[in-house]
């Protein structure tokens, strides 16, 4: 019995002390300050927990130092910054420069063995480690390999400055210009005037140093009503709804998770479309409308905040693409809610969907989900009609590539069955293959699976084959007026050419192949293929003038 | 069944048409004109007339797209060479190799791409107007087919008249009357100067946004330049501002300590301090624009002195590769890193386009680098004795420190002299000599006896001789440098009976003093004071505490040091010696007949920065001479700068001077080919569109630029032109190309770079455009509604 009192007293001051050790992170109420106070930071402002998630990506990339939010982290570095003294907290992503920089380090020390293994599969190091002789001497010869590493240990400097509390202190730009000047600069709270401001940031800071959350949060209250007193009366300080919205917007991970109702409705439009399970296929329509409109809501919620349309950088490209493809695609299943390609453009929106949310979901880093201002020369309304085309034809491409698999697919199991497939392909092409069929017409030329897949994937085809060309277009006479020149053999203007080649070969061999489904399957996808390859590798690896889009 | 022509007599094509074909490409060769346009529009229609039925059929067509979209990606991506394709380093791009050195614009240019659009386009001409009836049905695809063509034509037109460069304008000029009238001038750019009478005029501030304080536009935002003038007989500052000559008013210096320098209206009561100094700021007018992806060698004549006798006169340079490096001996260059041996001589020939060029003959390109840099340095084989040494200090694993050290010039060496030296004997019985000078000694004087005392701090006194005195080093002090002078010092504490006191002991003995606890330690007559005067110390610091010597018969280096601990020691090139327990002296080089060389230095592949373009490029150029040739090599220039006053921030000016031979004196420029803008043009205004905040520098506060441009044309023409918002003027359109964004010597906004080009045949492309994106619409849209309408109509009259 003793025994047992003494376990359980030993596990209740073990929790009582794990309790203890994050009791004062628990208790910091963050929430006030950082939906209510904007911060000043390249040419824009954001509320504080828009901007610390941004800066900790700086320096954690994405990662969260022990499970704290970045908006204590980003307090907590600046108020206690011998807290971080030997902890891992720079974010090294090169992962061969991760190898390079152990190999520097001494790790005959058990501990330092341990941290050295975590650092490789985590990428996070300590600034010690970084800042050791040899392993600065090795960063140095690493920068002069331009094109390998000097940009990986450029990012690795900038991590370790923007982690100083200076670097943290110098960019908290959170004290509007009294005038309420749009062209005045903002300053930090050094410069702010009166002592309402000055007297609650010490006390909080003393708090914070101290570990009294009570304190702490009181401070924080204040402050979050004084700061943006500030700037009442002016236009420049954003509203707290605004600010609100922005908070909730990126603690929602940018809503890149509505890929899980886009994958419900995917698993659910795919077993109607094979099986031809009506009820199935009228909850997966559902659940895809469901998700085209939570999707709307994003891009509108971004819109908002953003305070423009979202197409300037990647993250928003290949969401708003998404979003576009979806919106056509259950306007479609609309239009042909009573024709054999039900279901078909909803699966390929809803697949093209997930892709691309998950895409951004899972690199952050690459596709920087922040809001950023547009680069003066995106500041033109060729930016929303030539983008605009593009990607949407983009999104169409890889809607028509889905259809295209689902028709290679069924071709690959009618040739295991010994069964010959070359006659399953829509006889008048795309648009007027729809017409043919339409109710009330006599004639119904697609009359089986693999002619409604061809048929699909045709009237995509066609489309985006229009939309890439005026898109293309559109492009040229805005770097005519832009760049002086309507056409530099820019690699993405060559690659955007290049991927209408396809689709030219694919409509011209249309007439030519005997087996014509499977030849405008394979070529839509070999298109689908070099649009990608436009949009990763063109942009990632092969710079060029369009390197922000 | 009537029985097939023969393919000689078909008609319309055949191979009939071979005859005129060669006979064509004989006459165009013969005129040196096989390329031309004239030539691709008489001998595509033959080829396609020879070979009629081949250009009759899709799977051609199909063919060449398949081509032409293996072109571009091979032009534009390149080609991976591993299946990293997301690394860089795993794209090597053709166009770029030995072999071929094209820029996009030359690869998407050659002929094979020539050949292979024309092909598409007679295939599709072919193809069209044979096998495609014209109908209401075939309407779409009729004007998809006429409108690449189209396009197609507008291209041509568009790429071979194409001229596309930029042009360089600063906001200002400061323009100074000299005593006999002339007016001369400089750019206006940070920290740049002229002397003009014996004056100096340097820019000292510039502010692109000074706020008027009164007058009629006060509170608008104004460019002023503040100038410092500085004379034998005085120096005043002068501060102008654009657009208001009125307001121009010196800075001068004042009685006031709390304002050392003060307007002049308020110290003299005038606001010039120096009436007659006629000094203004004018444009900076620019009448030439320089073209893009060109090369062009400036030459000009210089007198004795160095005055230009001759403006610069251009030369194209044609054929000038770009990607890779030319080397025609292995010894004019220098590789930084592993570098590429191998020899790849030019003869490039610049021939003589104005007859004011100060040289008759061809000037030649032997050599080109892509990016490299040229520096000077020792090399052996000099003509006379000039020895110097490299060496490394290392502190365990972790500081390192490398030097370079020359025996007769020390004020050379790249290591603090009081802490290295590097000394040359004449013959070996100097060493004891010199020896002695290198060592520190500290000599006790006690009543006219002389004691040596080991110069090194210790913590116990020690008996000087048998006297009653005892002494004790606290610390040695060497090199300190005190009121400008470096001296040194050893702080002694002495003993005599038992009384303890403390002496500093100067290298200079002049200035050994007694140290009493709580007196000044000032250089003056009461704090000097000696406590006994029977005992006296001199000190003597030696010269370094690592000395390497050299210039001995068996040519080896000796080091010799007074660091704790260590020994004198032979040293071995590339065998490090121990100065102490942690420091290690490595000897890695020595010469003794060094020679400065100044050579181009080859930066390796994987530390070029791509987008640095051919900033880094250079040339050597030959002039080829009876007494034989002279050649240089000559850095490239984004602008060829007229003179050194000219040279705007960021941009170099290094011409490079060949005497010749034959008495005359050259300047080399190499830089790009120039061509006339339609009308003169000066900067008016450079103006930012700023974010929430303001311009803070940084390109995310930035909306728009806009540089407001006068052209002086008939109309004075004034525009403004901003990103996104081109403005045309004769044949030209001009962009907002780049700006002078501030950095740590300057709040920016100095200049603008306007882009110019000209756009012929860009109306007849678009138009070729909208042909075809209609043609598609009807194509895939229209026609199979017009089908089914007629479907509809046959079934209707079925039906009945």
């Amino acid at each position: 019995m003793k025994y047992l009192v003494f376990v359980f007293v030993f596990l209740v001051t073990l929790s009582t002390n794990a309790n203890e050790q994050n009791s004062f992170e628990e208790q910091v109420d963050m929430a006030p300050w950082s939906d209510k106070v904007a911060v000043f930071t390249g040419g824009r402002v954001k509320s504080f927990e828009t901007f610390s998630r941004s800066f900790m990506t700086y320096i954690l990339g994405t990662k969260n130092f022990e499970g704290q939010s970045p908006t204590f982290t980003y307090f907590d570095m600046l108020l206690r910054p011998e807290r971080y003294f030997g902890k891992q907290i720079i974010f090294v992503k090169h992962k061969g420069l991760r190898a390079a920089i152990i190999g520097e380090v001494d790790v005959r020390d058990p501990v330092v063995k341990e941290n050295m293994g975590s650092f490789m599969k985590s990428g996070l190091v300590s600034r010690e480690v970084l800042q050791e002789t040899k392993v600065q001497e090795l960063l140095g010869r690493l920068r002069q390999d331009v094109r390998r590493f000097a940009a990986s240990v450029e990012t690795i400097e900038a991590a370790v400055n923007a982690s100083d509390p200076r670097s943290l202190w110098g960019v908290l730009k959170v004290v509007p210009p009294t005038s309420g000047s749009f062209d005045e600069q903002w300053s930090t709270l050094e410069n702010v005037a009166g002592s309402d401001i000055p007297d609650a940031w010490i006390k909080m800071r003393d708090a914070w140093k101290a570990e009294d959350a009570k304190t702490v949060n009181e401070e924080l209250v204040k402050l979050s009503v004084l700061l943006p007193a500030l700037g009442k009366g002016g236009t420049i300080y954003p509203s707290s709804t605004k600010l609100k919205l922005e908070s909730f917007y990126f603690k929602m991970g940018n809503f890149t998770s509505i890929w899980l109702v886009y994958l419900g409705s995917t698993v659910l439009l795919l077993m109607a479309f094979v099986y031809r399970f009506n009820r199935v296929g009228k909850i997966g329509l559902a659940l895809f409308a469901l998700a085209v409109l939570l999707n709307t809501a994003a891009v509108l919620w971004r819109w908002y905040v953003s305070g423009r349309y979202p197409n300037t950088n990647m993250f928003e490209s290949i969401t708003t693409a998404a979003w576009m493809g979806s919106v056509f695609s259950l306007m479609m299943e609309y239009i042909l809610r009573k024709n054999a390609m039900k279901y078909i453009f909803s699966i390929g929106a809803s697949i093209a969907a997930m892709v691309a949310l998950l895409t951004v979901r899972l690199y952050p880093l690459e596709l920087n989900p922040q809001i950023t201002n547009k680069m003066p020369v995106l500041h033109d309304v060729w930016l929303y009609i030539h983008v605009n085309f593009i990607i949407f034809s983009y999104c169409l491409i890889f809607v028509a590539a889905v259809s295209a698999s689902i028709y290679l697919i069924r071709r690959f199991i009618q040739k295991c069955k010994n069964q010959d497939g070359k006659s399953d392909y829509a006889r008048s092409g795309g648009v007027a293959s729809l017409v043919e069929i339409r109710p009330g017409t006599k004639k119904v030329s697609t009359n089986n699976i693999g002619s409604v897949l061809d048929g699909a994937t045709m009237i995509l085809v066609e489309l985006s084959f229009i939309l890439l060309w005026t898109g293309i277009v559109m492009g040229a006479i805005w770097a005519d007026h832009s760049w002086g020149r309507p056409w530099g053999w820019d690699p993405k203007e060559v690659f955007a050419l290049n991927t209408f080649l396809i689709f030219v070969v694919l409509i011209h061999s249309r007439m030519k192949v005997k087996d014509k489904g499977f030849w405008t399957a394979w070529l839509a996808l070999i298109g689908c293929a070099v649009m990608i390859f436009n949009w990763v590798i063109i942009n990632f690896t092969i710079s060029g003038l369009h390197s922000y889009a | 069944m009537t029985k097939p022509a023969h393919p000689f007599f078909r008609w319309p094509g055949s191979l009939f048409w071979l005859l005129p074909l060669i006979a064509t490409i004989l006459l165009f060769w013969r005129n040196d004109s096989l390329g031309s346009l004239w030539s691709y529009l008489v001998i595509s229609p033959l080829v396609a007339l020879v070979f009629i039925d081949l250009f009759s059929t899709v799977w051609f067509g199909i063919t060449t797209l398949i081509l032409i979209f293996l072109y571009c990606s091979i032009g534009s991506s390149g080609v991976p060479v591993s299946f990293a394709i997301w690394e860089p380093t795993a794209w090597v791009n053709l166009r770029e190799m030995r072999a071929f050195e094209l820029t996009e614009f030359e690869w998407f240019h050659w002929w094979p791409f020539k050949c292979l659009i024309t092909i598409l386009c007679l295939n599709m001409s072919t193809v069209t107007i044979r096998k495609i009836k014209f109908t209401i049905l075939t309407v779409g695809v009729w004007t998809i087919h006429t409108g690449v063509i189209v396009t197609v034509l507008g291209c041509l037109v568009y790429f071979s008249q194409k001229v596309e460069g930029d042009v360089l304008v600063s906001r200002r000029q400061l323009v100074v009357q000299s005593s006999d009238g002339e007016m001369v001038s400089m750019v206006v750019t940070p920290e740049n100067s002229m002397v003009v009478d014996n004056t100096t005029y340097t820019i000292t501030d510039i502010n692109p946004s000074w706020m008027l304080m009164s007058g009629a536009d006060k509170g608008d935002k104004v460019y002023t330049v503040t100038v410092k003038v500085q004379s034998p007989e005085h120096s005043f500052m002068r501060q102008l501002i654009a657009g208001y000559p009125e307001y121009t008013e010196d800075i001068i210096p004042s009685n006031d300590p709390n304002q050392p320098m003060a307007r002049a209206k308020k110290v003299i009561g005038k606001a010039l301090f120096d009436d007659e100094l006629n000094m203004t700021l004018a444009y900076d007018v620019k009448d030439v624009f320089y073209l893009t992806q060109s090369g062009g060698l400036y030459i000009r004549e210089l007198a004795g002195d160095g005055t230009p006798l001759t403006g610069w006169i251009e030369r194209p340079i044609t054929n000038l590769p770009r990607f890779n490096d030319y080397i025609s001996d292995r010894d004019e260059v220098r590789q930084s890193g592993e570098g590429n041996s191998e020899l790849h001589p030019l003869s490039i020939s610049i021939k003589k386009s104005n007859a004011n060029d100060p040289l008759d003959q061809d000037l030649v390109i032997e050599s080109y680098l892509r990016y490299a840099y040229l520096s000077t340095q020792v090399t052996s084989g000099g003509p006379e004795l000039f020895p110097i040494v490299w060496a490394t200090l290392r502190k365990g694993d972790e500081a390192m420190q490398t030097v370079e050290m020359y025996a007769f010039d020390p004020s050379a060496n790249t290591v603090d002299n009081a802490l290295m030296g590097f000394y040359w004997l004449d013959k070996d019985e100097d060493l004891e000599i010199i020896q002695q000078k290198l060592t520190p000694k500290i000599t006790a004087t006690v009543l006219g006896a002389k004691f040596e005392i080991l110069p090194l701090a210790n913590n116990e006194f020690q008996q000087i001789g048998d006297t009653g005195y005892f002494c004790k080093i606290n610390s040695i002090n060497n090199n300190l440098v005190i009121n400008e002078q470096i001296i040194s010092l050893a702080i002694i504490e002495i003993q005599h009976g038992d009384k303890i006191w403390e002496r500093w002991v100067f290298d200079n003995p002049e200035m050994n003093r007694d140290v009493v606890e709580g007196s000044d330690h000032e250089d003056n007559a009461a704090s000097k004071q000696i406590i006994d005067a029977d005992i006296k110390f001199s000190y003597f610091a030696g010269t370094a505490p690592i000395t390497i010597m050299g210039g001995f018969e068996d040519g080896s280096y000796v080091l010799f040091t007074s660091m704790v601990g260590s020994e004198n020691k032979k040293l071995q090139i590339g065998n490090p010696v121990s100065l102490n327990k942690e420091v290690t002296l490595t000897l890695n080089r020595a010469e003794t007949h060094g020679v400065f060389k100044t050579m181009p230095t080859v930066i390796p592949i994987t530390q070029r920065e791509p987008s640095a373009s051919n900033m880094y490029s250079m040339i050597k150029v030959v002039v080829p001479l009876e007494s034989g040739p002279v050649s240089a090599w000559l850095p490239y220039h984004h602008y060829p700068i007229e003179s050194e006053k000219d040279v705007v921030h960021r941009f170099q000016y290094k011409p490079t001077t060949l005497d010749l031979p034959n008495g005359k004196t050259i300047e080399l420029v190499f830089s790009r080919k120039r061509a006339p803008l339609p009308a003169p043009v000066s900067l008016e205004r450079f103006e930012i569109d700023s974010h929430l905040g303001g311009f803070t520098g940084s390109t995310t506060s930035i909306v728009n630029w806009r540089s407001i441009v006068n052209f002086y044309d008939e109309q004075n023409t004034e525009l403004s032109v901003s990103v996104n918002d081109p403005q045309p003027l004769g044949d030209f359109w001009f962009f907002q190309s780049q700006w002078d964004p501030p950095d740590s010597n300057s709040q920016g906004l100095n200049y603008t770079v306007l882009g110019v080009g000209n756009r012929h045949g860009v109306f007849t492309m678009l138009f070729g455009c909208c042909l075809t994106v209609a043609g598609m619409i009807w194509a895939f849209y229209v026609k199979p509604m017009i089908k089914r309408k007629r479907q509809q109509a046959v079934y209707a009259g079925v039906s009945k």
